[in-house]
């Protein structure tokens, strides 16, 4: 009986979930998690570059958002609040390890993820992979995320819109500078 | 189109994402455009690469499952961390850390042993910064007044009310090997996390920028 419930709840869609979480439907919310935490985990993970940073923060995307349900006002797409939250969270989180950094003298600027497990074989590929991820790593804030949005989660430039309350004539323009920017980044270190 | 409308379109060319009008659109323009066309060709690359790169990153993922945390962390009642939401109780240490950043910058101002004066603020962001300060517990004259004294009296006189957890972390953070040294010091053991929740977004950002301009650490 339970497990048909919590079956039946995959099937439903992201409005009928939250106006069960708005009723106090815990296991409505499990399956907003469920959903959306890879989505989520990896906006933030690319952001803060880090694994158990990402997965904390990623927790407190959903916390937050559980504290949230009852004033979430269904403007916009369910993902796009998540995402809106999951970004202002790796913001502050950056801007706080920035400041720590600077005044402890604690030197990041060499940290690389933290699930590097590279068998000799790949090496080359993971070299690859850390100089997109310093490419990116380099961008100016705004056209980092847009880039990150648009080509890793492949959102519409409508849903970026309302994420980053940007045009989307502004947010092509956005994420033309960003791609030629990891090009150009890419080319030098090459 | 001109060039600078089409090459808005090229990273969502390059990846077949346009609409088919737009693709024609793009290819029409290029016939008769090398500059657009050299862009083209060194966008595509690029995403080439990342793409390898993601697939790569796709293949080695493992799967992330964050609800018995989510779950442990609501059970538990966790707050979040927010500005306005933690402010309250933050009030003791933001006061605290405000009067050591306050002091901060005052020492910061004075002349330095390489005989340079280091500004952290411009003096529109530090009207800010002692206005949200000032809402917290001191006047504007009070802090002033805060960073021409001595570390102990702040300690004696500032630091008496609050919590015992608040007091031994003020203690320890406002008790200096000497005056010369005491910048950083405090610097070194506030945490700036305090400071910066304490304070709106817009002037923690400046503050941040500023640290990173003018900062001689």
């Amino acid at each position: 009986m339970y497990m048909a419930y919590r079956e039946n709840m995959t099937e439903r869609t992201d409005e009928e979930l939250i106006a069960r979480c708005k009723n106090g439907d815990r296991h409505a919310f499990d399956t907003l998690v469920t959903r959306y935490q890879e989505r989520i985990y990896w906006i933030i993970k690319r952001m803060v570059r880090n694994h158990d940073d990402a997965i904390d923060l990623t927790q407190d995307v959903f916390v937050k958002a559980y504290q949230k349900i009852t004033s979430f006002r269904e403007d916009s797409g369910v993902y796009t609040w998540l995402y809106r939250i999951g970004i202002n969270m790796s913001l502050n989180h950056l801007r706080k390890r920035k400041l720590r950094q600077l005044l402890s003298f604690d030197d990041l600027s060499m940290e690389v993820p933290s699930d590097d497990q590279t068998p000799s074989q790949i090496h080359e590929k993971e070299e690859m992979r850390r100089l997109i991820s310093n490419a990116i790593e380099r961008l100016p804030e705004k056209q980092k995320i847009v880039f990150l949005l648009r080509y890793y989660e492949e959102l519409p430039y409508e849903d970026i819109s309302t994420i980053l309350g940007t045009s989307v004539g502004g947010l092509k323009a956005n994420y033309f500078h960003a791609a030629k920017k990891i090009e150009a980044f890419v080319r030098n270190a090459l | 189109m001109r060039c600078k409308e089409i090459e808005k379109l090229l990273p969502d060319f390059v990846s077949n994402k346009l609409s088919r009008t737009e693709t024609q659109a793009v290819r029409e323009h290029m016939k008769t455009c090398a500059r657009c066309r050299e862009e083209q060709e060194s966008l595509r690359n690029i995403f080439l690469l990342l793409d390898n790169v993601k697939n790569l990153e796709s293949a080695s993922a493992k799967p992330v499952n964050v609800l018995a945390g989510v779950r442990t962390r609501i059970n538990a009642g966790r707050k979040i961390r927010t500005p306005w939401v933690s402010l309250p109780r933050l009030v003791p240490y933001a006061t605290v850390s405000a009067a050591i950043l306050i002091l901060g910058f005052f020492l910061l101002r004075t002349p330095q042993p390489d005989g340079k004066e280091y500004q952290i603020f411009t003096e529109q962001e530090e009207r800010m910064l002692l206005q949200e300060i000032d809402t917290d517990s001191f006047t504007f004259e009070e802090l002033l007044a805060l960073s021409q004294t001595s570390f102990e009296e702040i300690t004696s006189n500032s630091l008496l009310d609050l919590p015992d957890d608040a007091f031994i972390t003020a203690s320890e953070a406002l008790t200096p090997i000497n005056e010369n040294d005491a910048l950083t010091y405090a610097l070194a053991t506030t945490d700036p996390e305090d400071v910066l929740e304490s304070l709106p977004s817009e002037v923690s950002e400046k503050i941040l920028e500023n640290f990173e301009k003018q900062s001689p650490l």
